[in-house]
């Protein structure tokens, strides 16, 4: 080692940070002092003294600029690059303007639907171990259901060592809960296995689940519940009387579950305290409700199929057991599983898909546009360019600026289209029914989902017009032709145009159909008369007189038109009731709604009796059943009449049946018709069906509410309207086509802000042509027509393309419906006239606007 | 100091700079330094005393030639300017001026040299 020379590294270091001007000399003393200590005093302090040096001289005065020298400035130039690029936005305002506009719009719908996706897909994701917890649903050739009888669960917890734990869940409201003397409604209310509360993540304020429930009769609430009941009191030990059956006290207090789960629990109380105990025995392996749901926890390291066959395999044969096989659904799936009766909401995975397949279409939009108004107006820049280039920019360079700009322009927006989002994503929750909360907007994960837009979108729509632009040749920049610009951008722009508008095409269609569909689901004839039905529950099912002599009340009052009392109304979306049944003409067994109805349900409903009897009160005790016209074809008979007399063997007992009755849509249009057995069974007439008149509405719902109170004063008075019942099946196909309207209408909005930037600039340009054309004797029509024609055409041209999609998308949207609209040709038509138009009027006004300008004013720019 | 608009470090190295005439360079001033106050200091803070001097118009600097005992590499000598002797001068007078009107520290002690 060459001790006469500093050490190299610290040397190396100074040398990286040193100011180029101070270098030599401040090198020269470092070296000088180095070299004096080093005789004075030795190597070892020569050093230490050097790298000391070298440290105290890393200061403010010292250190180079990071602009960097003339050699590598590239942080400089970036600098001078946002510069000019703001300065640029500024003063072509206009083009900034448009721009800017389309990208909040086409951004802003996209951050919002991104978000909502992501809030649907993240629903149940956050309990530990989530990919080992399932939710069991029981497989019948189309009809799944997530009944699941405690026979399977009971099973499952013994005689499964993979099992971790299996616990039934039931989502049971009560009719009215006491506290303190006072009476609450009260939702979400769950019996439990207590083993859930191992399975399934919650926050604890109180309690914990090793110290509550030791005994059956104690409760969960959640904090709003807690101080909805008790205000300010501590609710723990105090008591709280459930449907006048049995006291529960407060054992626990838990937050508020968020608003991602499928398993929203406001209240739970151990299973052992539900009232229905047919239900909870361990050798039950029936039908019942289908919010009596089972979940299960599996080993890790365990083969969940090899579990799902085994105890499918033990199931099947139990008698009474309804499905096919039983299937594991992983818990973070349920919130798409169609066959879920849902605590929640159900967020069907095909509108998620197409959410993102549109904000990725609006975004393509947004993208073109911009393509297509840079390139036409930058030609504009080709002076400033052809100079970059003559004083020695190189094309990277060049690239460079362009695609800063274009970084700038998408910053802007991408900030204001935050904001659109957020307010979108706010407003979403009334129109959308979705539940999104508002404070998810603040996290990281937004900031990264705009950052990450902004790089893709500003190289996407970016790396074009940035490529276009700065290919030319300089001396054709500093020429003045009239015709400025290649030949194929102008093919390539109409391009760009025809396929923003087969996008914005296909969405208007889409909004026709949906809406037509729509109506459609909302106004066909279901085969039940549903018109001013009130629906109000009965409590204390088993108190007869009480129920009859509420119906005498009723009777006599003047605006009540009917009633009728069953299970549930004909067409329940929420809690059916299935079951399977036997008979010797099956194919196999038959999987059956079961619905108990009172002796004048069929009239009430309008529901035909196609052979033998109606129900009578009588039936209960010789089981005799009415059924559908489903179950006498299912037997093979090919009129009603010979079904009678043959008996179907299920649960909850063998019927012999005593009539048919015509078929009608139960379930939403989506799904057949199914077969129905209707028995008489007063104890379960949970729903009392009142029809009134409109005329005297707010009166018979007053008297109504009057007269039940009287005869229930321990209980909580809800009423529904059955008609509102009904829509709620077409919930999410109304979320659906309310987003599309929203879409439809934006993306015609970005593609006419587009035509009408584009057809702005091209009469710029063709301002001289359009002078000397009139100055020859043009009329203004002619010229309007030249102008517009290089727009229209690919406008023409996308509705041509656009059949195919079009053709496809409907299929399979309409395939989803067993019972749709027919696709019409008219639609198609009704949206190209509505595009053709709403097209036109910013090609139109702007060419109109240039056709009238003085020629003068045009001939005089030299 | 206000007056003269630099601090007592600055100055001092102002004057050295004037001591050592041809061989004012950062180094050589930082080591007349040492010796004379008995105070260490480094490079970077002669340097950086010495750039703000000459921002502010006190100093001048000029590459010298290059020698071996510094590899080769050139030094850079200072000089003071006009302006830098003003600011001198009066930074002296002041204190004179001081130093004469507290009667314990009275004139006749000391002998001056007046330019």
């Amino acid at each position: 080692m060459n001790r006469s020379s500093p050490p190299s590294l610290p040397l190396r270091f100074f040398r990286w940070f040193c100011h180029p001007d101070y270098r030599e000399d401040i090198e020269g003393d470092l070296i000088e002092r180095y070299l004096k200590t080093l005789e004075l005093k030795g190597y070892q302090n020569a050093k230490r003294q050097f790298i000391w040096d070298v440290i105290r001289l890393f200061r403010p005065g010292i250190i180079r600029s990071m602009e960097g020298n003339q050699k590598l400035n590239s942080f400089g130039m970036l600098k001078t690059h946002f510069k000019v690029s703001v300065r640029n936005l500024i003063h072509y305002k206009s083009y900034s303007a448009i721009n800017l506009l389309g990208f909040v719009l086409g951004l802003g719908i996209a951050i919002s639907l991104f978000w909502i996706v992501r809030f649907e897909r993240s629903f149940d994701n956050y309990h530990t171990d989530s990919d080992r917890i399932y939710q069991i649903m029981g497989m019948e050739d189309g009809q799944n259901g997530s009944q699941i009888p405690s026979g399977v669960i009971y099973t499952l917890n013994t005689q499964f060592p993979e099992v971790e734990t299996a616990v039934s869940v039931h989502g049971y409201n009560p009719q009215v809960i006491e506290v303190s003397g006072q009476k609450f409604k009260m939702r979400n209310s769950y019996f439990v296995h207590p083993e859930v509360l191992e399975i399934l993540d919650i926050s604890w304020i109180a309690g914990s689940p090793e110290t509550v429930f030791r005994t059956p009769d104690e409760v969960i609430i959640d904090k709003p519940t807690a101080e909805r009941l008790f205000k300010l009191e501590d609710p723990i030990g105090q008591t709280i009387n459930f449907d006048n059956e049995f006291t529960l006290t407060v054992a626990g207090i838990i937050e508020k579950v968020p608003a991602n789960t499928e398993f929203p629990f406001e209240m739970i109380i151990p299973i052992s305290r539900h009232p229905w105990k047919n239900d909870l025995r361990n050798d039950h392996w029936g039908g019942g409700d289908s919010s009596f749901k089972g979940l299960v926890k599996i080993k890790e390291g365990s083969d969940k199929s090899s579990i799902e066959e085994r105890i499918t395999n033990i199931a099947r044969v139990q008698k009474n057991f309804d499905y096919d096989s039983l299937s594991f659904v992983p818990i973070n799936a349920v919130h798409h599983n169609p066959y879920n009766d849902p605590f929640n909401y159900y967020s069907p995975e095909w509108l998620l898909d197409w959410l993102i397949y549109i904000a990725v279409f609006l975004l393509l939009i947004a993208c073109v546009n911009f393509i297509n108004l840079s390139t036409t107006h930058t030609i504009v820049r080709r002076k400033g360019i052809a100079i970059r280039k003559i004083l020695g920019s190189n094309r990277w360079g060049l690239l460079t600026q362009f695609i800063v700009e274009t970084g700038v322009l998408v910053l802007i927006s991408i900030v204001f289209s935050a904001i659109l989002a957020a307010t979108i994503i706010s407003y979403s929750n009334q129109f959308f029914h979705t539940n999104i909360p508002v404070a998810s907007l603040t996290s990281i994960d937004f900031l990264i989902l705009c950052a990450s837009l902004w790089s893709l979108i500003t190289i996407i729509a970016g790396i074009y017009p940035a490529i276009s632009i700065t290919n030319f040749r300089v001396l054709a920049a500093f020429q003045k032709s009239v015709a400025s610009g290649k030949r194929s951008p102008i093919a390539i722009r109409q391009v760009l145009i025809a396929f923003q508008f087969v996008i914005a095409q296909v969405l208007i269609v889409g909004i026709l159909i949906g809406t037509k569909q729509m109506d459609y689901l909302f106004s066909k004839d279901l085969g039940i008369n549903h018109e001013n039905v009130l629906m109000v529950n009965i409590p204390e099912p088993d108190n007869t007189l009480k129920r009859e002599r509420f119906r005498q009340q009723l009777s006599l009052h003047p605006a009540v038109k009917g009633i009728s009392y069953g299970l549930s109304t004909p067409s329940a979306s929420h809690s059916s009731w299935w079951a399977e049944f036997q008979n010797s003409r099956f194919e196999d067994r038959l999987l059956a709604r079961i619905q108990f109805i009172d002796e004048k349900y069929l009239d009430f409903f309008g529901m035909k009796l196609l052979a033998g009897r109606k129900i009578q009160p009588t039936d209960t005790a010789i089981n005799g059943a009415l059924v559908n016209e489903m179950v006498s074809k299912a037997m093979g008979f090919n009129s009603p009449e010979e079904a009678i007399g043959q008996s179907v063997k299920g649960w909850p007992g063998t019927f012999r049946i005593i009539g048919v009755v015509a078929n009608y849509h139960s379930e939403s249009l989506k799904e057949n018709i199914i077969p129905h057995v209707f028995a008489y069974r007063p104890n379960r007439f949970f729903t009392a069906n009142i029809r009134i008149g409109t005329e005297n509405e707010a009166e018979a719902l007053a008297a109504i509410e009057k007269y039940w109170k009287d005869l229930y004063p321990d209980n909580y008075f809800e009423y529904d309207y059955l008609s509102d019942a009904l829509n709620k099946y077409y919930e999410s196909d109304q979320k659906f086509t309310n987003f599309l309207g929203l879409f439809a209408a934006v993306s015609i909005l970005i593609c006419c802000l587009g035509l009408y930037g584009l057809i702005y600039f091209v009469c710029i340009r063709k301002t001289k042509e359009i002078g000397i054309r009139k100055v020859l004797g043009a009329k203004i029509e002619s010229v309007i027509a030249t102008l517009s024609r290089g727009f229209l055409k690919p406008i023409l041209i996308s509705l041509v393309v656009c059949i195919p999609v079009i053709w496809n998308l409907q299929r399979s949207y309409l395939s989803n419906y067993t019972f749709s609209i027919e696709f019409n040709w008219n639609i198609y038509i009704l949206a190209a006239l509505i595009t053709v138009i709403i097209a036109s009027i910013p090609v139109f006004l702007q060419a109109r606007h240039s056709a009238m300008k003085n020629p003068v004013d045009c001939l005089r720019d030299e | 100091m206000k007056e003269t608009g630099i601090g007592e470090f600055e100055e001092v190295i102002l004057l050295l700079v004037g001591i050592l005439d041809q061989n004012a360079y950062a180094f050589r001033i930082s080591e007349e330094f040492e010796s004379q106050t008995g105070r260490s200091i480094s490079i970077g803070a002669v340097h950086s005393a010495l750039e703000r001097l000459s921002g502010k118009g006190f100093l001048t600097s000029e590459m010298g030639k290059p020698s071996a005992g510094r590899g080769g590499r050139r030094k850079r000598i200072y000089s003071i300017t006009a302006s830098g002797r003003r600011a001198l001068t009066a930074s002296r007078d002041f204190r004179i001026s001081l130093w004469s009107q507290f009667p314990d520290f009275s004139v006749d002690q000391l002998s001056f040299v007046f330019n």
